[in-house]
């Protein structure tokens, strides 16, 4: 590996080489500097609401037109030294580290000696005359039928990595290739590319796109005369694979599999994608096929295994990247404390308001990252009320999440390739391979969870070798600031294991049942792991499948794709209907998992930060009606959940705790919402949610306290809530961490293991007790308890035998995805880090950046949740008390050997 | 998940747990977790709520249901059904039913003789030639109705008129294993015989029976010869002619309605496919005799429907004026949707046979329907007709109608002061139309050419022209009854010479 440092940093490179490459730059700044910067019409400070925006004086405030500005060479770098020294001067002390990429030259490859000369004339006739050194690897792995991967960061040429084999073999021997996207969209994208490619050299061949928008005409000729058919896994899954026999001339020719944006396919999506393709094989195997896979991925730790994992095969990888890349400089950014005592820090919107505010007066186009969908919302109202004040002008800033509809995703994604957008707000939608064109600065709001997403939404800027600027603004969440604070550990860490487990049983039996519908299963034949004949029998029993000698028939009358969805467990989406003055137009679509937390009665839902309000939730009908209007406010849901351990397979005891895996039955409720006054972020209101549970089933790792040791440290109840609810705050963070899931895999919970009662943080940021029979509050904490509350379920009463809290760390996606054993195997290792993050916090009584927030009347309520927090981890680590001096470093996460002490299984 | 549960176990837990089962098995039935470690060892059974059999529970009763019946052997089956062991595990039944006994009420004579050019569109001399192809009515039972690759035809009944009779071969698989025989004996009838080609006649066999069949062939890697070759899908005329009036278009209530056939003791169609998973299961053959039988009426009615609804088209009957839907067939007095078929005929180009369904049931046709027949009249050149129809339309509202009146006025009778009439209704109906004012320039420009300038004060476009032409049609809009009383035969028969009737003129 060249010791290569990228614009897309972590593309290719291994970590360390990355961290090597990244030439520190001290935070003073001893950069020389251009005087440029000084120019008053790029003064950052002039706010545009102190200066009126007039049509006319439109040109001076933004020096290049915009529809030609963007591709002139050179200027981006004029602008972004100015804006680079300005940041220092101005905010230096906010900035905890600027690190630059030096750009990097290409690496070509002579065009190989076998490509059909159409073909290279094609190439020619789109200005390519050789090919980088990736694409002539992935040529040569591809040609001699080796499955091959391909690990390149967008705008590198990867899709001729595969356009090339695929294009060459049909017109050589007319073989066929199925190209698989994960979106609809990106599909579109690369047949267009396929086709230019295809009308410059008068090659051909014949591609298609294949989803459900495809006319019911068109699916003919598409099944029998396409050379490349672009499709989704969704559409394989559900309409291609169980018509097997219609799609025979497909199948029977059929030479490359393309896989692309490969990364997405981890957790449930992954486990699912793999059965399908196992499903594919099966398909090829009958039809006499043995078609090569061409795998694309974004970087991530294990890319290699993550393809030999989706298709049950080795795989050669390809991870030398051969495309140029821009100098990009990264800024760390911590938002100025603002007051010392909480550890509150001011928000990281209003950082990247004023950072967007800069670079879009000095005519740079920026995309800004949020973490939720709400917070794209909120950002964009922002940035809108800045510079799309005026309803005369075109607009300059838009909003991009999931939920819009495709048309007008589509005009966004057209007008920031045309240049005519200067800043677009977006969840990781825009992380994918959607053709965007080449932005100049990116701004992260918050960590994005990982390091693999957050290099690839770095990447978004300075595509097309271009000098880029990425700022990753902090949060005061815990990650966000262990990450600001310790520089080296982000620079230095690897990017995430994308992991997959395609024989989790629900998965893989409900592929199971799709394969069997697809042709009867033979003795001899395998599928996932566990024994197929067993499998097979369960489903007899079922009586959905027919064993005859050696055959297993599919004897039900169902059609098992129909009730397997690959995204997701839930049911189908929620679509948003905009019923204002007896209209009824669909303004957007929600999935059903994040409808309970968006669209409940008197919610105020955003489409481009325009607000609606929900009149009326139709659950059943999976529809919402709402009306505009005209809010100063937005709705935050509060939702808590609930738990209850099912089975313990494994468990440790230590000194004074015990930490168990096992299986857990979790309900999570949206009990009501909070309105929130925007600018100011007050607190103006709550309303009540009346929805349906939301159920799961999963595994988890827990952790509790022996009842001796927990009241020899707490005397009221209150005080172990208190340190068990900011343990479990701090144990999530870390565990993430060190487990390298998404904050959001994980989910946690305080309660007991019974079910019976459960803690939540309520508004005023204190614990209680919820009862879970009765959904009011049993008891307040430091209220006095009512004549209703029993002993069991008051945070009053004093600790007990019958009182256990327990923290729960659960795998969030139903029936589990393998999380919780990796992290029980850390569990001590998640403990002593929670525990140093805590003691290692500068404030007094704990802040979001340890156990969560904490409010300032706690001070003089004589709450201590820092303390209390400290106290619970201590517990639980006892076994190996530790110091904070013997924690260990951040920078050596990785080198602490795996624990030796090995976990007793459950009697069972 | 622990790995020393069986997986059974693991499985009925997990699935029941994650939503997958019925909704009345709520998670809050699970046992606690002090019950899964002391007592309950297999989760799965200590969870069963009552509304959901268990695993074990349903494998109980599997085996109960294994050990109540005796598997019949494929030759005591065959002996049951009447038939014969083609092949191992393929059982063939064949019979015949005499061409002159009829079927419920409708006489199957005519089946060998019936003309489907009404359906094809051909000509009906090519369908006598000297190379006749041979009609196979064909229909399937298959696992189920989901289609795709996992539904398999079990059954295949065939049927064809052989010299006096028509004679019914069906196959059924006693096991799986059978399908490539099953497949083998259906590509018989496909192959090249004297008897000529293959049509297939069928009920909804386009797209259910034979891709269906197909798709087996293609798994069982037999050549698909039965693809490609002309078919007659009954479905689609009887939807025609009769969608709008039957609650459906299946086919038993095609034979019931059309043949006034009522089936006795019949298995109901969706009981099909666990009939025979139950047979194959378990060996429970009691229903299968009621099963093949039940295959061999859907034949014999696919049979008896083709020269019924060849009547139906063929021979236009007025309808029912009463809509009574359950009329005798006997009397007869069948209700069609005669626009529908009509509109069908246009389309295979047989604008008389058209002409003819909508004049039998001219009183019961709807304002499309009577549009299409005055059109029909008008391309035959009976104008009389035509503007007959047209003003009973007219009468009730029809603007095109009175569109067609104004052109017919302007361009065939030459009555250019009526036609003005009639386009100033339509300019009046629909104020913005650029079409009609268009029209009404035209009329008055060429008037203005016979009978002098001075005659017409010109009225602003789209507003009522003063005089009683304009206020009298804006008033009733019923222009035809004050402007020509003789409203009937004389204004018919005659050209409208323009001084017989009340057309307004100021002169």
């Amino acid at each position: 590996m060249t010791p290569s440092a990228t614009a897309d940093i972590a593309a290719a490179a291994p970590a360390a080489a990355l961290a090597a490459a990244l030439s520190t730059v001290p935070v003073s700044g001893c950069r020389p500097r251009d005087d440029r910067a000084e120019d008053p019409a790029a003064d950052p400070e002039i706010t545009p609401a102190a200066r009126p925006r007039q049509p006319g004086s439109l040109r001076a405030l933004r020096p290049r037109s915009r529809s030609d500005g963007r591709t002139e060479p050179g200027s981006p770098e004029r602008a972004l030294e100015p804006l680079l020294s300005r940041l220092e001067q101005r905010y230096g002390d906010r900035i905890t580290a600027h690190r630059v990429a030096p750009a990097r030259e290409a690496k070509f490859a002579p065009f190989p000696e076998d490509l059909d000369p159409a073909l290279r004339s094609a190439l020619a006739g789109r200005g390519i005359e050789s090919l980088y050194s990736h694409q002539r690897a992935a040529w040569d792995s591809a040609r001699t039928s080796q499955h091959t991967v391909i690990v390149t960061p967008t705008a590198s040429g990867k899709t001729l990595c595969y356009n090339l084999p695929a294009l060459q073999a049909a017109r050589e021997t007319g073989a066929k290739s199925l190209y698989l996207f994960p979106t609809k969209a990106l599909a579109q994208d690369q047949v267009a590319e396929l086709l230019a490619l295809n009308d410059a050299g008068s090659l051909g061949v014949r591609a298609f796109t294949f989803d459900g928008d495809t006319p019911g005409d068109a699916r003919r000729a598409i099944r029998t005369r396409g050379d490349i058919v672009v499709s989704n896994p969704d559409m394989l899954h559900q309409a291609i694979l169980p018509h097997h026999t219609k799609w025979a001339q497909l199948f029977e020719s059929l030479r490359y599999v393309v896989i692309d944006e490969m990364h997405t396919y981890r957790g449930v999506f992954g486990s699912h994608v793999a059965n399908v393709l196992r499903r594919l094989q099966r398909i090829c195997r009958f039809y006499g096929a043995r078609p090569t896979f061409i795998l694309c991925s974004a970087t991530i730790a294990n890319p290699g295994e993550l393809a030999e994992r989706l298709i049950g095969a080795p795989v050669n990888a390809i991870t030398d990247n051969g495309a140029p890349a821009g100098e990009k400089h990264v800024l760390l950014w911590n938002p100025p404390v603002i007051n010392a005592d909480l550890g509150l820090r001011a928000s990281s919107r209003s950082q990247i308001t004023r950072l967007a505010r800069i670079a879009l007066k000095q005519s740079l186009s920026t995309i800004v990252f949020a973490n939720s969908r709400l917070a794209v919302e909120v950002l964009t109202k922002y940035l809108k009320d800045v510079f799309d004040a005026d309803p005369r002008l075109p607009t300059r800033v838009a909003a991009y999440r999931g939920g819009y509809l495709p048309t007008e995703r589509r005009e966004i994604e057209q007008r920031l390739r045309a240049g005519s957008l200067d800043c677009v707000v977006s969840t990781s939608a825009l992380e994918l391979g959607v053709d965007i064109g080449a932005l100049d600065v990116c701004l992260l709001n918050g960590y994005p969870g990982t390091i693999a997403g957050t290099w690839q939404r770095l990447g978004r800027a300075g595509r097309r070798q271009r000098t880029s600027l990425g700022v990753l603004v902090a949060t005061s969440e815990p990650l966000d600031q262990y990450i600001v604070r310790n520089p080296d550990f982000f620079f230095g860490a690897s990017p995430e294991h994308a992991r997959i487990d395609p024989d989790q049983l629900l998965i893989l039996m409900e592929h199971l049942r799709c394969a069997a519908f697809e042709l009867p299963f033979e003795a001899g034949e395998s599928f996932g792991a566990p024994p197929l004949e067993e499998m097979l029998d369960y489903l007899a029993g079922e009586q959905v499948v027919h064993r005859e000698g050696d055959r297993w028939h599919w004897i039900a009358d169902s059609y098992p794709a129909n009730t397997v969805s690959l995204r997701a467990i839930a049911e189908g989406n929620f679509v948003v209907i905009d019923a204002t003055d007896g209209a009824k137009n669909v303004i957007a679509e929600v999935d059903w998992s994040s409808a309970p937390l968006t669209l409940y009665e008197g919610a105020i839902y955003m489409v481009q930060s325009r607000p609606w309000q929900v009149e009326r939730l139709d659950w059943e009908g999976r529809k919402a009606f709402v009306t505009r209007t005209h809010a100063d406010y937005y709705t935050d849901a509060i939702d808590y959940t609930r738990l209850k351990v099912l089975d313990e397979f494994e468990q440790d005891a230590t000194a004074h705790s015990v930490a168990v895996r096992g299986e857990a039955h979790i309900v999570r409720r949206v009990a009501g919402y909070k309105k929130i006054r925007y600018y100011t972020h007050e607190n103006i209101g709550y309303g009540e949610v009346r929805l349906p549970d939301h159920e799961m089933h999963t595994s988890a790792v827990w952790w509790r306290v022996e009842p001796r040791a927990l009241a020899q440290a707490f005397t009221r109840r209150w005080q172990a809530l208190d340190g068990f609810l900011g343990a479990a705050y701090a144990l999530h963070h870390v565990a993430a961490l060190l487990s390298m899931a998404e904050l959001r895999d994980l989910g946690r919970a305080v309660g007991d293991a019974e079910g019976r009662w459960h803690a939540t943080v309520d508004a005023d940021g204190r614990g209680r007790i919820r009862s879970s029979d009765d959904q009011t509050p049993a008891a307040r904490s430091g209220a006095p308890a009512t004549a209703q509350t029993t002993a069991q379920t008051t945070a009053d009463g004093a600790i007990d035998a019958g009182f256990s809290p327990t923290v729960f760390l659960y795998d969030n996606h139903p029936g589990g995805v393998g999380l919780s054993t990796p992290l029980f195997d850390l569990r001590d290792r998640v403990v002593a880090h929670a525990a140093a993050l805590v003691r290692a916090c500068a404030c007094s009584h704990g802040c979001p950046a340890c156990v969560g927030p904490v409010l300032k009347s706690d001070e003089k309520a004589d709450r201590d949740p820092k303390r209390h927090a400290l106290t619970v981890l201590d517990l639980l680590g006892a076994a190996m008390p530790r110091t904070l001096d013997a924690a260990p470093e951040p920078g050596t996460l990785d080198a602490v050997p795996a624990q030796a002490r090995a976990p007793t299984r459950a009697a069972r | 998940m622990s790995v020393d549960t069986p997986l059974s176990s693991r499985l009925a837990l997990l699935s029941r747990q994650s939503g997958r089962a019925p909704v009345s098995v709520r998670p809050a039935l699970l046992p606690t977790a002090g019950s899964a470690n002391g007592s309950a060892n297999i989760p799965g059974a200590a969870a069963s709520g009552p509304c959901a059999p268990t695993l074990a529970e349903r494998l109980q009763r599997m085996s109960l249901r294994a050990h109540a019946f005796e598997r019949p052997t494929d030759d005591q089956l065959a002996e049951r059904l009447g038939g014969r062991v083609r092949a191992p595990g393929l059982i063939e039944i064949e019979c015949r039913h005499p061409l002159d006994q009829p079927h419920g009420l409708q006489s199957l004579a005519s089946l060998a003789q019936a003309d489907l050019c009404w359906l094809t569109g051909g000509s009906s001399a090519a369908a006598s030639g000297p190379h006749r192809s041979r009609r196979v009515f064909i229909d399937t039972e298959t696992t189920g109705l989901a289609g795709g690759t996992g539904t398999v035809a079990f059954l295949v009944g065939v049927a064809w008129v052989a010299g006096e009779s028509l004679l019914f071969t069906q196959w059924l698989m006693t096991r799986f294993a059978a399908e490539g025989d099953l497949l083998d004996a259906l590509l018989t009838v496909v192959t090249p015989q004297i008897e000529g080609p293959v049509e297939w006649v069928s009920f909804n066999g386009k797209s259910f029976d034979l891709p269906l069949l197909a798709t087996r062939l293609q798994l069982a890697r037999r050549p698909d010869t039965i693809s490609g070759r002309p078919h007659h899908d009954l479905l689609h005329p009887t939807r025609t002619a009769f969608g709008r009036h039957w609650p459906d278009c299946r086919l038993q209530t095609a034979e019931q309605r059309l043949l006034g056939v009522h089936r006795q003791d019949d298995l109901p169609g969706h009981r099909i496919p666990a009939v025979w998973a139950d047979f194959v299961q378990f060996g429970d053959a009691s229903e299968l005799a009621a099963l093949v039988e039940h295959n061999r009426i859907d034949l014999l009615s696919l049979a008896a429907l083709l020269p019924a609804l060849c009547e139906v088209y063929l021979r236009p009957r007025p309808g029912d004026p009463s809509g009574n839907e359950s009329v005798d067939v006997a009397a007869g007095s069948l209700r069609t949707d005669a626009g529908a078929i009509a509109r069908m005929q246009v389309r295979r180009r047989r604008p008389t046979c058209a002409r003819a369904h909508l004049t039998a049931s001219e009183s019961q046709l709807d304002a499309s329907a009577l549009l299409q027949l005055a059109a029909l009249h008008r391309v035959q050149g009976d104008w009389q007709n035509a503007i007959r129809v047209w003003q009973g339309l007219y009468e009730q509202g029809s603007l095109a109608a009175c569109e067609s009146l104004a052109k017919y006025h302007e361009h065939v009778a030459r009555d250019l002061h009526r036609a003005l009439v009639w386009c100033d209704v339509l300019c009046l109906a629909v104020p913005g139309s650029v079409d009609h004012q268009r029209r009404r320039l035209r009329l008055l420009g060429k008037l203005g050419q016979h009978a002098g300038p001075d005659l017409f004060t010109t009225a602003p476009l789209g507003q009522a022209a003063p005089g009683p032409r304009a206020t009298d049609p804006a008033k009733s809009m019923h222009p035809a009854e004050g402007i020509d009383p003789g409203n009937g035969t004389d204004a018919r028969k005659k050209r409208p010479d323009g001084e017989s009737g009340l057309t307004p003129r100021r002169s």
